[in-house]
């Protein structure tokens, strides 16, 4: 008992911490196609993890609410990011048939040509988005 | 004391004194003791040294052997090469001051010592290598005559190579260029690409050789040289290669880099198990993305295709892309004529031989460049044939690509039959009243003749 105590107090005050932090902002991940398996999808969500998944190949559309383990392990990659310092463009736009990934939070907008172009914080949000989509 | 005693008096103390010195020594039998080391993890860069430190609690009246085992992780991409680190071993039990070289079978620690350093030496080679590393477990090899309690830890050790990467931001893989020779040779090993075997098999022992038989064949038939070739192995990156041109900054010449992810190359399509295996090279997917890729250089080139002299879009009246003004008899512009400035409703579903291809021109001319070749028999087109047919038609009637088919065929190692990948040619044919129809089912076209003209 004393032990589950421990596990959830320092989660719930993890969780407090990222929600003061990411408010209103909108949470976007474009992933494009590419000469191969590249999924394609747009992911959008919001910091109370209210999400909205669109595939365009089979306009299929998702909407929910992530699972609280699921939105704590996004807050965590989330906020391993500083939005303030990061580029605008990542890799080589002039490289045919890697994928285009555009991602933004809030006003902030990021460009990569492959995955294999992004820091390693966001190749984690990269991983994150794509398995999102293949559980969904 | 007469003088002639003397000589005999100091023979009888020296002799007394060995003696008993003698005694001494054999009275002392030792073969208990407790041994333990310093470090468990060590580093080194290539052509330096690592020292072990090894201790005994108690002197031994014996010499104690030990085995030196080195344990090397070869499902891993890091693992030490034999020929990295010297067959020999030196070791000192005077704190340093004499060093000993000895074969590895033939360390010890010396009878009398408590304190030990063994010293191996790593090869300073001139080869670019991926960091190594490997595990050294040293154990006393006691033969039941000694009684040695404690252990000596195993001890991680990693081996920095000291050659320096030609692009210090390479970030995709691992790069070869293209020398004199024509031979491809490492050039970089990027420090963010995880290392697995196959990368380092590639890095120790070059590119699969089909692969490299492949691309110059490529080259030789379509005349554009690859001067870069980035590889990587990474099963979370599904895209399976890319092409650029860097040729503006090297003086208008085509400068081609290819980079290939070579995960497909050693799994059927879509199938991938996490298998990390180099067993198996053609694969239906790796034939489909050497020939895509090449499509992009043979319709992309500066040498035929792009003017490398006119850089403004407003100053180019033909097709214009991010590599350039096309010439007016330029592939990609003959094709935009045909199939882009025109009404997109007038062709006829499907409108391209794959969803890739609808990403833009040039990944349409470079996908039905992939039918074209892929393909055995290319159905002639008509006006009612889909746009896809239309297409692949146009490449097959093209004085710069026509010839190509046949010769790629013959010379690549995956032949035609490892292009499964994507929609086969008969999806793309349609019956004179629109149905789709297999252009190799002879016998279902006369049977649909047959009712169409009974109706």
């Amino acid at each position: 008992m004393i032990t589950m105590k421990f596990l959830v107090i320092p989660i719930l005050f993890f969780i407090q911490q990222c929600s003061s932090s990411w408010t209103d902002e909108l949470l976007i991940i474009k992933s494009g196609l590419c000469l191969g398996n590249c999924p394609e999808y747009s992911l959008e969500i919001q910091s109370n993890g209210h999400f909205v998944l669109t595939r365009p190949k089979t306009s299929v559309q998702n909407q929910g609410k992530l699972k609280k383990k699921e939105l704590v392990a996004l807050k965590k990659i989330v906020y391993s990011i500083d939005f303030s310092k990061v580029k605008e463009n990542y890799g080589n736009s002039l490289i045919r048939d890697l994928p285009e990934i555009q991602i933004s939070f809030g006003d902030k907008n990021v460009n990569f040509r492959g995955r294999h172009s992004a820091p390693d914080s966001f190749r984690k949000l990269m991983l994150w988005a794509d398995h999102f989509n293949a559980q969904n | 004391m007469n003088i002639t005693k003397i000589p005999l008096l100091v023979s009888f103390v020296s002799l007394s004194f060995v003696f008993t010195h003698c005694k001494k020594d054999d009275e002392f039998v030792n073969l208990q003791s407790t041994i333990s080391s310093d470090n468990n993890f060590l580093g080194a860069e290539e052509g330096n040294h690592i020292t072990f430190n090894i201790n005994l609690t108690d002197e031994l009246s014996e010499d104690l052997p030990l085995e030196m085992q080195i344990v090397r992780d070869l499902e891993s991409g890091h693992f030490i090469n034999l020929d990295d680190f010297e067959d020999y071993y030196e070791y000192s039990s005077d704190l340093g001051e004499n060093w000993k070289r000895v074969r590895p079978n033939q360390v010890m620690i010396p009878k009398r010592s408590k304190n030990l350093k063994i010293r191996m030496f790593f090869v300073d080679d001139n080869r670019l290598e991926t960091d190594e590393e490997f595990t050294m477990i040293i154990s006393p090899k006691t033969d039941d005559i000694f009684k040695i309690s404690g252990e000596i830890a195993p001890v991680k050790v990693l081996v920095e190579d000291n050659e320096s990467n030609l692009d210090p931001n390479a970030r995709l893989g691992i790069e070869f260029h293209l020398n004199e020779n024509n031979n491809y040779v490492l050039t970089s090993i990027s420090k963010s690409q995880k290392i697995n075997k196959v990368l380092k098999d590639y890095i120790d022992n070059g590119p699969e050789e089909m692969l490299i038989n492949d691309l110059k064949t490529l080259v030789n038939i379509g005349g554009i040289p690859i001067k870069k070739l980035t590889l990587l192995y990474d099963a979370s990156n599904r895209a399976a290669g890319y092409v650029i041109n860097s040729g503006r900054v090297f003086g208008g010449e085509d400068h081609w880099e290819m980079g290939l992810n070579m995960v497909i190359a050693y799994e059927k399509l879509g199938v991938n198990d996490l298998h990390i295996t180099k067993e198996g090279y053609n694969s239906e997917a790796m034939g489909h993305t050497l020939v895509h890729e090449y499509g992009h250089i043979l319709t992309l080139n500066l040498k035929n295709e792009v003017d490398p002299n006119m850089i403004m879009p407003f100053e180019c009246e033909n097709l214009y892309l991010h590599e350039g003004c096309f010439n007016e008899e330029s592939i990609l512009n003959q094709f935009n004529e045909q199939f882009y400035l025109i009404d997109q409703t007038d062709l006829i579903q499907p409108t391209h031989v794959t969803e890739y291809a609808k990403m833009n021109i040039a990944e349409d001319i470079a996908e039905t460049f992939t039918f074209f070749i892929g393909q055995q028999t290319i159905s002639q087109d008509n006006d009612r044939s889909s746009g896809a047919l239309k297409k692949i038609n146009f490449v097959a009637n093209n004085e710069r690509l026509k010839d190509l088919k046949n010769l790629l065929v013959d010379e690549l190692s995956f032949g035609q039959s490892e292009f499964l990948w994507g929609t086969a040619i008969h999806e793309f044919n349609r019956s004179h009243n629109g149905e789709r129809i297999s252009c190799l089912d002879h016998e279902r076209i006369k049977e649909l003749f047959k009712t169409n003209t009974k109706n």
